[in-house]
């Protein structure tokens, strides 16, 4: 197919844990999101079938319609992916993930008559295993079938996308979400045999800060995540040396003073004396090795744990500098150095307020937190970057991927890339 | 009722195979807003407005009223504007027998149907339906509805085949070397396309040696 019909249909769809991100190349700068979850409607109530619903799920804005205030929520509306993954036997969310797909695929249905199906490219979790590969493609075969909506499809690892949107072509991309963090290197390819993968994520940096609002009195809030949440993204400091600077806020806690207000409430957090707390939150995600976090472990704090899922072993308690060592030293040693030139920070657990000024001397970013982490190891000469807009760099990636490959680049098994065709 | 309602309700009943009866006498004191006739049935349809919910006895009255019409139409529908379906509990609708339908400014939707009652032979100008013949169509659709099943069922395992014989291909690559057409980046396309040395890279993938892969 020529390339005047790949810039109209090239589609891109982005399967985040939290967000399906989606749209054909014609959409612009940014995708459309929706959340990655489904709702069961009841079909015995008079309320789903008033809105003339014989739907069996419902996803998308409609979502939000069709919730009942009295209802039990947690076995209708199901969110289909934890920490990337979908389980195998799952039934009902793969029946979301198809739902979600055809939403998408509908959403940007053209009308033109020479449309024969997008060239679509979709984003999965580098650590994503085969059988998810599988059921994705099953379920584009389907859709392709019922509706003429896909031509071709392919499946790229996110990590991938992120270095396709970044123009970077040989990086080392660190993707770190609510539950997990992955550490991809890649050299026009993803280096598969050697990702790291770590089981901390946003969701870590939301346990302590829970803990340390119990600590502070705040016990009813610790409970309520959008709280923890909250208190987090305002309280939370990265520090450039933590014991440097912990002994800074104890002798003068209220240079680092910070007030949060819950909204619509009237409650209002105040650290008082432990303003040193702060500094707390941030190295835990970048290095929870520290002796001071042995006190929360020993009151019940969950502690980052060794997982296994299929084939790739999770590590609960490796520092991010020594995961990118790890990651880079599995690479062939010529390609090393260019490796460590470039690193790219995605994902929202690297979005991190701009620490004000006044502590600039105490409180960084996680750019400059992981160049730290990396000198300790002994690793110099190295860039890292925040990725910009890092809800859409997926996306991006896979429309540019979409917009580049070759329509002979079959899809093969064991290098796990190329165009699969469901004409 | 105002004739615009009428009109998209006759042409909505239309649609489902019912046309209007006009002036027709019930012979009842209630009075059914609309009646149509499918061929087989005779259809009685009261149709509520937004002000008889202003006054809830009034409201339930009139619809206890309208269940009279089971004596003397085969299905008997209520309509009700889509705002107050929420008050509605429908399963006592269904008890009843009743169908309701709902409407607004775009859309009639008949939500679920009416019972069908036997009742006196309805006007000489309707046809005479033995009573076999329902039984038939009965069966009939019960034999349409398995063989839908199983037409389902096969097309489920027919799809499984097909895509595991294209998931197990591995169809090499052996097409020649084509001169590559260089990616030219149209002004239109988005921002994040241009200048990126991705395009070439990947402009070539099956076409070169992989270097650095698992």
């Amino acid at each position: 197919m020529s390339l005047e019909y790949r810039q109209k249909y090239v589609f891109g769809a982005d399967y985040g844990t939290s967000y399906f991100k989606f749209g054909s190349i014609t959409c612009g700068e940014e995708p459309k999101m929706i959340e990655n979850r489904g709702y069961f409607p009841n079909k015995e109530s008079i309320i789903q079938r008033a809105f003339g619903i014989t739907k069996e799920i419902i996803v998308g804005d409609e979502v939000p319609l069709y919730l009942q205030a009295s209802e039990d929520l947690s076995s209708r509306l199901i969110y289909p992916m934890r920490n990337g993954v979908v389980e195998k036997n799952d039934e009902k969310a793969w029946k979301i993930v198809k739902e979600i797909s055809r939403y998408g695929l509908d959403y940007f249905k053209p009308a033109e008559p020479e449309f024969k199906g997008f060239y679509l490219v979709a984003s999965l979790s580098s650590i994503a295993p085969r059988y998810m590969y599988e059921k994705l493609f099953q379920i584009y075969d389907e859709i392709s079938d019922e509706s003429g909506l896909i031509k071709v499809a392919t499946i790229i690892p996110q990590p991938l996308a992120v270095a396709i949107a970044h123009k970077t072509t040989t990086c080392v991309v660190i993707e770190s979400g609510h539950g997990n963090t992955q550490v991809c290197p890649i050299s026009r390819y993803p280096i598969r045999n050697a990702i790291v993968a770590i089981n901390r994520g946003g969701g870590d940096a939301n346990a302590i800060t829970a803990e340390i609002l119990k600590d502070s009195g705040y016990s009813d809030l610790a409970h309520e995540e959008a709280f923890v949440i909250k208190a987090k993204e305002s309280l939370g400091l990265i520090p450039k040396e933590l014991e440097r600077a912990i002994e800074a806020a104890k002798k003068n806690p209220k240079k680092f003073k910070a007030r949060v207000k819950i909204p619509g409430t009237r409650i209002t957090i105040e650290l008082e004396e432990n303003t040193w707390v702060r500094f707390l939150i941030g190295e835990y995600v970048f290095d929870p090795n520290h002796e001071v976090f042995q006190s929360y472990f020993v009151r019940g704090m969950p502690r980052p744990k060794d997982v296994r899922v299929g084939d790739m072993v999770f590590r609960g308690m490796l520092d991010f500098g020594g995961s990118i060592v790890e990651a880079v030293e599995r690479c062939p040693i010529e390609l090393q150095p260019h490796l460590y030139r470039e690193i790219l920070l995605s994902g929202g657990n690297f979005c991190w307020k701009v620490p004000p000024e006044s502590l600039s001397d105490f409180a960084i970013d996680p750019s400059t937190k992981m160049k730290l982490l990396l000198k300790k190891k002994g690793i110099t000469n190295v860039k890292v970057n925040t990725t910009s807009m890092p809800q859409y760099s997926v996306w991006r990636g896979c429309v540019i991927y979409g917009f580049a490959v070759p329509d002979d680049y079959a899809w093969n098994w064991e290098r796990m890339e190329g165009w699969l065709s469901f004409e | 009722m105002n004739d615009h309602l009428k009109e998209r309700i006759k042409s909505y009943m239309k649609s489902r195979g019912m046309e209007a009866l006009e002036n027709f006498s019930s012979g009842f004191d209630e009075k059914s807003d609309m009646t149509f006739n499918d061929g087989m049935n005779l259809i009685f349809m009261k149709v509520f407005h937004a002000s008889a919910f202003q006054n809830r006895n009034a409201f339930l009255d009139s619809i206890l009223r309208s269940l009279s019409f089971t004596k003397k139409a085969n299905k008997v529908y209520i309509a009700i504007p889509k705002v107050y379906a929420s008050i509605i509990d429908g399963k006592i609708f269904q008890e009843y027998g009743l169908g309701l339908m709902l409407y607004d400014e775009r859309t009639i939707e008949e939500v679920f149907q009416p019972k069908v009652f036997e009742i006196q032979k309805p006007e000489a100008s309707n046809p005479i339906v033995p009573k076999e013949f329902f039984e038939e169509l009965e069966r009939l659709k019960d034999r349409v509805s398995s063989l839908e099943q199983s037409v389902y069922s096969l097309k489920e395992e027919l799809s499984r085949i097909k895509l595991d014989n294209k998931l197990k291909e591995v169809i090499p690559n052996t097409k020649p070397c084509k001169v590559e057409e260089r990616i030219q980046v149209d002004e239109d396309l988005p921002s994040f396309l241009k200048d990126n040395p991705w395009l070439e890279i990947l402009s070539k993938r099956g076409r070169e040696q992989q270097s650095y892969v698992s």
